[in-house]
């Protein structure tokens, strides 16, 4: 297992689709815990299936798919973002624009001979499709994203608890909300070339989910979070290689399983 | 000197109006509870002082943002994970101040309250009065000017509420500190506070706890049943 590790760094293809992918599991299990706490995990399903869409329309139109689908991913999640807040049937919307967005990507995609092969690595991630320009992106991003959650971290932490109290006291809370979503999409947009835009939301959701079973503090929820991202992403990663596996899949499992251990410690911390 | 004042004020929510034409004011050191009954727009007319929903009407503030506390009628997310620590230093969200600097002025927050054995435990595993206090305790991190409280007692047993409202009647007696605070509690309110302010939509009386007490309102709420 751990030749198979090291053999990642000795393909570049493989180099460049283990860095952005850690980059986007580290700043995914980040910005999870913000949506899943503030019950707006669906937002990132919701973008995925926007995701879907945009890169079947750029595909069909023969335009650059990431420079597309980004801005069509932003505006969507100030849309999603928006709907989920007023509308009271907040899921509903989220539905409503997943499957529009999953129905204009499947038609556009029966516009070209056959199933193109670009899409087919969209909706189930490939490590063949990183770029370096995915890379410089990644990096650039991940170092934002760290370096906002760890500044205005108590900020985040007051906002996500009560963010009345939060207002009340002077914190520009849509603003802060506005760029968990602008991240949000950045990260998904970037992501979904590896996991799919099947699996991609996942990474947002299984390591809040996991650690927040056993974590009672925010501080170890986050610190638990970033490494159960980190682990699930290499083995999967490792096992993908070892056995020619999916990607998505095998980092999904992963995560599944830590799921499933921290149940079991959870479980096991009530019972002493 | 005069703290706050409100002059025709107005609250729509939802294209519903539920606050209309009210006007009041508060001086320094001032204790003013907030009664009605339920859906009179207490808490929205709180909301919209505090700037949390927009309100119509002209509005003086002889105080800056960072003055205000705000202990809001919450609703804790069943799992949310934090420590009493965690929650108490969310109070310096907004300052400036180094790391180990809030870390010891929470300590020392937790200590004037009397919870240093708390500091570790879940939130969501206190009490309700305990976390009406953490919740004080996060409000009051800094030196305030005046306190806005809504609904603070709701759900909590009668110990707890007499804690707290003694709590609050220090703070306004020894700090001088004014407090605002919505709530159904009319003993508490005419035990504690100086001045009421008595909502159903339309402001049916402002004024001093004695005059309140021998206005027509004050008999035809306490007939009603409320307590």
């Amino acid at each position: 297992m751990i030749n198979a590790f090291i053999e990642i760094f000795s393909y570049s293809f493989l180099t460049k689709a283990f860095f952005v992918g850690i980059f986007v599991a580290l700043c995914s299990s980040l910005l999870g815990i913000i949506l899943v706490l503030k019950n707006y995990a669906m937002i990132g399903d919701g973008l995925s299936h926007v995701g879907f869409g945009s890169l079947s329309l750029a595909t069909f139109l023969h335009i650059s798919p990431l420079l597309f689908s980004i801005p069509v991913m932003v505006v969507a999640s100030f849309f999603l973002l928006k709907m989920n807040r007023k509308n009271l049937h907040g899921d509903s919307s989220i539905a409503l624009i997943s499957m529009s967005s999953l129905a204009i990507g499947i038609l556009f995609s029966s516009f070209q001979k056959g199933m193109n092969i670009n899409l087919s690595s969209y909706l189930f991630g490939s490590i063949l499709a990183v770029s370096t320009e995915d890379l410089i992106l990644s990096i650039l991003l991940a170092i934002i994203i760290l370096i906002f959650f760890f500044k205005y971290y108590f900020t985040i932490f007051s906002i996500t608890f009560d963010p009345d109290f939060a207002k009340a006291t002077g914190v520009k809370v849509e603003r802060y909300y506005m760029i968990f979503s602008l991240f949000t999409a950045l990260i998904i947009a970037l992501g979904m070339r590896i996991m799919g835009t099947l699996l991609i939301s996942s990474l947002i959701v299984f390591p809040a989910l996991t650690t927040m079973q056993y974590f009672k503090s925010f501080r170890g929820v986050v610190i638990g979070s970033f490494l159960v991202s980190a682990f699930s992403f290499t083995f999967g990663m490792v096992f993908t290689c070892l056995w020619d596996i999916p990607v998505g899949a095998s980092i999904v499992l992963f995560n599944l399983l830590f799921f499933l251990l921290f149940k079991i410690l959870s479980w096991k911390g009530r019972v002493s | 000197m005069k703290l706050l004042s409100l002059e025709h004020i107005h609250i729509c929510y939802e294209k519903k109006v539920v606050v209309e034409d009210v006007s009041f004011g508060i001086e320094e050191g001032d204790f003013l509870c907030i009664l009605g009954e339920n859906g009179s727009g207490k808490s929205s007319l709180l909301k919209g002082i505090l700037g949390l929903i927009p309100m119509a009407g002209k509005m003086q503030c002889f105080f800056k943002k960072e003055e205000i506390g705000y202990l809001p009628q919450f609703q804790v997310h069943t799992k949310f994970p934090a420590t009493v620590f965690e929650v108490i230093s969310s109070g310096f969200s907004t300052s400036f101040l180094k790391k180990d600097t809030i870390k010891k002025k929470v300590l020392e927050n937790m200590q004037r309250f009397h919870m240093e054995d708390l500091r570790n435990c879940s939130f969501q595993e206190l009490s309700g009065g305990q976390r009406e206090k953490v919740l004080l305790a996060r409000t009051l991190t800094e030196q305030k000017k005046i306190l806005f409280l809504d609904e603070p007692t709701t759900g909590l047993d009668p110990v707890s509420t007499k804690e707290l409202y003694q709590m609050i009647h220090k703070l306004n007696q020894e700090q001088k500190m004014t407090i605002v605070m919505v709530t159904h509690d009319i003993d508490r309110a005419l035990e504690y506070a100086n001045k009421i302010l008595y909502l159903k939509k339309k402001m049916l009386f402002f004024g001093t706890t004695d005059q309140y007490l021998s206005c027509d309102i004050c008999e035809n709420w306490v007939g009603c049943g409320h307590d």
